[in-house]
């Protein structure tokens, strides 16, 4: 095992006002194996576990006519990735998952990401 | 489940993500495996594992003349965390804790983790089992007689799960 999601993908719905109340896929869970973390080792075996399995659930999306609409509550390190590489929507901090920022990924943005 | 993921893609996400870390969850990993476990038993059978394991500790304990403030200094987790185990059927200890006691009172520890619900059993018959030993069990100062041979019946039986 090179890295593991766990996704949500019914009764869970977008926050985003543009698109909120509609059906998406929530990551629940994204990790990838410690030997593929650059900073926790020097060479890792494979690189870029997560954004493939990032890639995955927008897939997932897709397949369940969300249209790549997806959700996540990064770890602080990601908020970056999320937010910068992806261009994912940061709604801030949920209180409710120990402050971790919920971002969220429109169509429009699953289709940037996925191109 | 289709994937669209090409070889093109990700050779252009490479070069765009270099060393970022993608990781996300308001849950981690034990937890995971912590609630995944909880959903294998009734709420009646992790309070008699949770009962048992807390007793295991102390009863090991006592037959190693530990005090808790030496067992904690020993196993580097806190008094409370002992105390908690011991006491409070509802606590989940974490897993750091469980393999720290577990070298301190020389138990094995994946069969600790298992008692404390952040495993799930390898045996079928395990968790019914160990309903039969806590059902023998009983809290007490000092060791009985009775009490030690239940625990040495139960460090035998981990000690022989697979």
């Amino acid at each position: 095992m090179q890295g593991l999601m766990l996704i949500k993908n019914a009764g869970v719905y977008c926050q985003i006002p543009s698109q909120k109340g509609l059906g998406m896929v929530y990551i629940i869970f994204l990790e990838s194996a410690p030997w593929n973390v650059p900073s926790i080792v020097k060479e890792p075996i494979y690189r870029h576990v997560g954004s493939t399995l990032l890639a995955a659930a927008i897939d997932v999306s897709e397949q369940c006519e969300f249209k790549g609409r997806i959700g996540l509550h990064a770890l602080p390190q990601a908020d970056s990735y999320y937010s910068n590489r992806c261009n994912m929507t940061d709604l801030g901090p949920d209180a409710k998952k120990s402050n971790l920022r919920y971002f969220e990924m429109t169509a429009q943005q699953a289709k940037q990401f996925r191109s | 489940m289709k994937l669209k993921i090409t070889k093109e893609w990700l050779e252009k996400r490479a070069a765009q993500d270099d060393k970022a870390e993608v990781t996300a969850g308001g849950t981690t990993l034990y937890e995971l495996a912590r609630d995944a476990n909880t959903l294998r038993h009734t709420p009646f059978e992790q309070e008699q594992l949770a009962s048992a394991f807390g007793w295991l500790i102390r009863s090991r304990r006592l037959e190693m003349r530990v005090a808790i403030d030496s067992l904690a200094r020993r196993a580097r987790v806190d008094v409370f965390e002992i105390e908690e185990i011991e006491n409070n059927v509802h606590f989940v200890p974490e897993p750091r804790v469980v393999q720290g006691l577990a070298n301190v009172l020389k138990l094995p520890a994946q069969k600790l983790m298992q008692l404390a619900g952040l495993m799930s059993p390898t045996n079928s018959s395990f968790t019914d089992d160990v309903v039969l030993f806590a059902a023998r069990a009983k809290r007490v100062d000092e060791l009985t007689k009775e009490q030690h041979d239940v625990l040495r019946e139960l460090v035998k039986y981990l000690a022989e799960q697979p």
